[in-house]
């Protein structure tokens, strides 16, 4: 849900800019905000699995 | 916009894997194909992911969601031709993902990578010269300016060399396989990213493929000029060339050699923008 919404930001503020109707800082603003959220929600979507965290190795 | 960002991360990736392509010919070896970086990507976010127990779990993840946002907004304001200063203060904050990154991941491999990350500041200290070349030069520190008045008097980079050798050292620090990347030495398997893996890593490869176009972009903005987008691109890759040449002739330094390295430079550099200022 949340890629999806991120997703949807990413692009509204694409699209209104190219039709001016979205200031250019405006439009930075809100994908600055939105993309990385997408980026990471895309991948926690797609992944394999998610399992509990497991140590990470500390050397021999 | 949001066309131009995706085809930076593209670009940076594929500008990743041309790198490891270039150093591994130099080298000898024949290298992964150009589009490795961008499988490697692809691979990643499609990988079991979890958090460590032993990491700080807010801290791990919103390293990798700042990553992406200081980057996104870096290319913004190169696109919008706004002001140097936030850029480099975008440059700076990458300073606390590295750090952030190392930190949060209760790794001892990662802590490392993090304290050598501060002993690298060094590598920051050339954009001060930089910065301070380029207003001492065209009186402004805002990129349309900076376009502007190369526009009247040709590429900075003539104009005042030694200022593009700073951002080229600031430039070389910052790529992988750098003689100056002491954060990612492979004595510490792989620093400060070390415990960041699955989709934890495909967003800090996208982050940092566009940090990487971002930097190039940026130099040809500041001391070539303005060019055809396809011409920017050639430029870039130039560079690129030219870093991964470096990359692959020098041996990664240690430590405290990087520093004295990069702070020999940067005194060199600063004396003759002193002298530029004073005399000039």
């Amino acid at each position: 849900m949340g890629m999806v919404i991120c997703g949807v930001i990413c692009c509204a503020a694409g699209a209104l800019l190219w039709l001016s109707l979205l200031e250019a800082w405006i439009s930075a603003l809100l994908i600055v905000a939105a993309f990385p959220f997408f980026v990471v929600f895309l991948g926690l979507w797609w992944n394999a699995s998610e399992r509990e965290g497991d140590i990470p190795f500390i050397g021999y | 916009m949001i066309d131009i960002l995706l085809f930076g991360i593209f670009a940076g990736l594929l500008l990743h894997g041309i790198h490891r392509k270039v150093i591994a010919r130099v080298q000898g070896r024949p290298g992964p194909p150009v589009w490795q970086e961008i499988l490697h990507t692809l691979k990643f976010s499609f990988k079991e992911t979890w958090i460590p127990v032993t990491a700080s779990q807010a801290l791990f993840v919103a390293v990798v969601l700042v990553a992406l946002g200081i980057w996104t907004a870096a290319l913004f304001v190169l696109l919008l031709e706004g002001s140097l200063l936030l850029l480099f203060g975008m440059y700076m904050l990458h300073k606390i993902v590295e750090h952030g990154l190392g930190l949060s991941s209760g790794s001892p491999y990662g802590k490392f990578g993090a304290i050598r990350s501060v002993i690298s500041a060094a590598s920051e200290i050339p954009l001060f010269a930089t910065i301070g070349a380029v207003y001492l030069v065209t009186g402004s520190l805002m990129i349309s300016d900076i376009l502007a008045w190369q526009q009247v008097h040709g590429p900075l980079a003539i104009a005042m060399p030694p200022a593009a050798l700073a951002m080229y050292l600031v430039i070389l620090s910052k790529v992988h396989y750098s003689p100056f990347a002491i954060i990612e030495a492979k004595e510490i398997v792989s620093g400060n990213r070390t415990e960041h893996f699955g989709v934890w890593r495909a967003g800090l490869d996208v982050a940092f493929a566009l940090k990487t176009f971002v930097l190039l972009f940026a130099f040809v903005l500041i001391f070539v000029g303005a060019l055809p987008f396809a011409a920017v691109l050639a430029v870039m890759l130039v560079l690129l060339l030219s870093l991964s040449f470096v990359c692959a002739l020098c041996p990664m330094l240690s430590p405290y050699d990087t520093v004295t390295v990069q702070s020999l430079a940067t005194g060199l550099i600063a004396v003759y923008i002193v002298a530029f200022g004073v005399i000039g």
